[in-house]
């Protein structure tokens, strides 16, 4: 019983950690140590060293989401190949079967997104 | 490692049976829409519901057979049988439902293999004896649900409901996730059965963490249940929705969500019941009073049908409460109670749906006024109705009726009458707008041209089936009572 609180005064402990560390730099710390002399050039937003064109507030095109996804499914995809690629002589016939299975239902999944115009970018 | 022959064999095909079935069926369904594209593709709705019906057939088999589990995740026993055929019955009805949708009026192609694969994590959570297969269960279903109250992607009352359910949903999943999560700390195992070896204990050495589980793990699964006061999403999604999904959300995800919370919990913390389920108990009795009161003031058919969507939900969680106060050999007939309730829940559920969604394609609205001269319109329609709004209130000789009676009678056998006397009293105010609709049925409208209803041929088939079922359980309850009092609820 005491031996689990235990692991917990180590989670509240590193909490508090997280929220004093950031706080005492940034607001107490930062403001006492550093010079301040602001100019307009130090103001702006630091972009890449270019002046900084339009709003941080802009749409995307929502087909990039669709993007991602497919990628999702792929990445997923070779998260699991790799392991069972690696260990194929020790999985036999059996995870041939769940491999393919598992493929099949990913290329139909990529049949639909095919079928329903989502590769194209027009 | 199995080798091939012996995992062709394997009995576990069998106990799978009725999901590989649906599985199977909804990626063919899948495949066949992406093949034709044209015309009318209505018989890829016929498909799946022949592939509904083949897994109904199985998972009939399973009744009373022998409890078998495969790979230590899906069992067959009395409790996943009933429930299974449930669920698989709601699919065929829900699936019947969307036929009518033709023409201008159609739905997105999906919808027929998303209402399988919400089928199949419905299935998974009757069958399933694993807290992580459960959950997968539950996600498979959800998203599937998120996706078809959307499914009218131009309409914004559907998407507004899709997005409101979806965040609810969400958050809800986020509740149970954590109450799950607990309870594996300090257990250590995710087995149903190896959770219920350890329940004791568990609740000895930590008794503030296993109540805190419970609890989050009952209000994880109240949103998905609407129950009070998790319930905020219902009404929107619902009125958003087709009214065939309405019927879906209303049915086939609560029953397979009631499969899942007496699964999950009653396995889990049958040692120490006493202890927790009067937490349902208090559930039960807000839900009951919140939802009937709301309902009252609705004038939008689909949103009244939600909130008493959740009032009902509210009578099936006593039986559920009741746990905690029963011992072992007072389970089956709780469990006969709820499922009973399930049963005439879904019939006379699905078949409001169904008569709302004809008269109010007719009138162009969903405002309860369109149902104002309904009797001279279409005779059939209002007797249906009547059935249906008499049974979801209560009146004797009804499926209704019955179920509360037994709900009724589990609490005073166990000693909790005052759960009963909320059922009681709720159920009363419940008349007063069931009944509300029937005076506005059979009210007479001289203005009204009388045009007869024009209503297809899957609805007619539809309410006819909802109807007969309806009336079956009302007046011979036994057909369902007796394979339910035989099941072998406990092992």
């Amino acid at each position: 019983m005491f031996q689990y609180w235990n692991d917990y005064f180590f989670v509240v402990l590193f909490l508090l950690l997280g929220i004093f560390l950031p706080v005492a730099a940034i607001w107490v710390l930062g403001p006492l140590l550093r010079p301040k002399h602001p100019t307009v050039a130090k103001n702006t937003p630091y972009e890449s060293g270019v002046e900084p064109v339009g709003d941080a507030h802009v749409r995307y095109n929502a087909r990039y989401y669709l993007f991602a996804l497919m990628f999702v499914v792929f990445d997923v995809e070779t998260l699991f190949l790799y392991p069972w690629a690696a260990s194929f002589h020790q999985l036999g016939l059996f995870a041939l079967t769940e491999m393919l299975m598992f493929i099949l239902m990913l290329v139909i999944g990529l049949a639909y997104a095919w079928r329903k115009k989502v590769l194209e970018w027009s | 490692m199995p080798n091939t022959i012996d995992w062709l064999h394997q009995p576990y095909w069998m106990t799978m049976g009725p999901l590989l079935t649906l599985v199977v069926t909804a990626f063919l369904v899948m495949v066949l829409e992406l093949i034709f594209r044209n015309g009318d593709r209505r018989w890829l709705t016929g498909i799946s519901m022949l592939g509904t019906l083949v897994a109904l057939g199985v998972a009939l088999g399973h009744f009373n057979a022998q409890p078998s589990q495969a790979l230590n995740t899906v069992v067959i026993d009395a409790f996943s049988s009933v429930f299974s055929v449930l669920i698989l019955i709601t699919v065929f009805l829900v699936l019947l439902f969307t036929l009518d949708y033709k023409g201008s009026n159609r739905l997105a192609a999906e919808h027929t293999y998303l209402l399988l694969f919400a089928a199949v994590g419905a299935l998974a959570m009757a069958t399933a004896v694993d807290l992580v297969t459960l959950y997968v269960g539950l996600e498979l279903l959800s998203i599937a649900s998120y996706v078809l109250v959307a499914v009218r992607r131009k309409s914004t009352h559907s998407v507004e409901g899709g997005i409101k359910y979806m965040l609810m949903g969400a958050l809800g999943s986020a509740v149970l996730l954590y109450g799950i999560s607990f309870i594996y700390g300090i257990s250590g195992t995710t087995n149903l059965m190896s959770l219920s070896a350890v329940a004791v204990t568990m609740y000895t050495t930590y008794p503030a963490i296993t109540v805190l589980g419970f609890v989050l793990m009952l209000f994880g699964m109240g949103f998905k249940l609407s129950l009070v006061p998790f319930h905020m999403w219902t009404p929107d999604a619902y009125a958003g929705a087709p009214s065939a999904i309405s019927s879906f959300l209303a049915t086939l995800s609560k029953s397979a969500a009631f499969a899942m919370l007496l699964r999950m919990l009653l396995f889990i913390f049958n040692g120490v019941a006493d202890k927790v389920f009067f937490w349902a108990g208090i559930l039960a009795a807000i839900t009951m009073v919140v939802g009937n009161f709301i309902a009252l003031p609705q004038r939008n058919m689909k949103r009244l049908l939600a909130f008493s969507s959740v009032a009902q939900a509210g009578y099936i969680l006593v039986p559920f409460a009741l746990i905690g106060a029963s011992t072992v050999q007072d389970w089956p007939s709780l469990f006969d109670s709820i499922s009973f309730y399930l049963f005439a829940y879904t019939f006379m559920t699905v078949g409001a749906f169904a008569v709302v969604h004809i008269v109010s394609e007719q009138k162009h609205t969903l405002d309860s006024d369109a149902l104002i001269g309904l009797y001279h319109r279409s005779p059939w329609l209002a007797v249906a109705l009547s059935i249906f709004m008499l049974s979801l209130a209560g009146m004797p000789l009804t499926a209704g009726f019955l179920g509360k009676f037994y709900i009724f009678s589990n609490t005073v056998q166990l000693h909790t009458p005052w759960l009963g006397i909320v059922l009681f009293a709720t159920s009363v105010v419940s008349f007063y707008y069931y009944l509300g609709w029937l005076r506005k049925v059979f009210q007479h409208n001289p203005e009204e041209e009388r045009v007869a209803v024009p209503i297809s041929l899957p609805m007619n088939t539809l309410v006819a089936l909802c109807v007969v079922l309806t009336l079956v359980l009302g007046l011979v309850p036994a057909t369902l009572l007796h394979p339910l009092l035989n099941a072998h609820w406990v092992y």
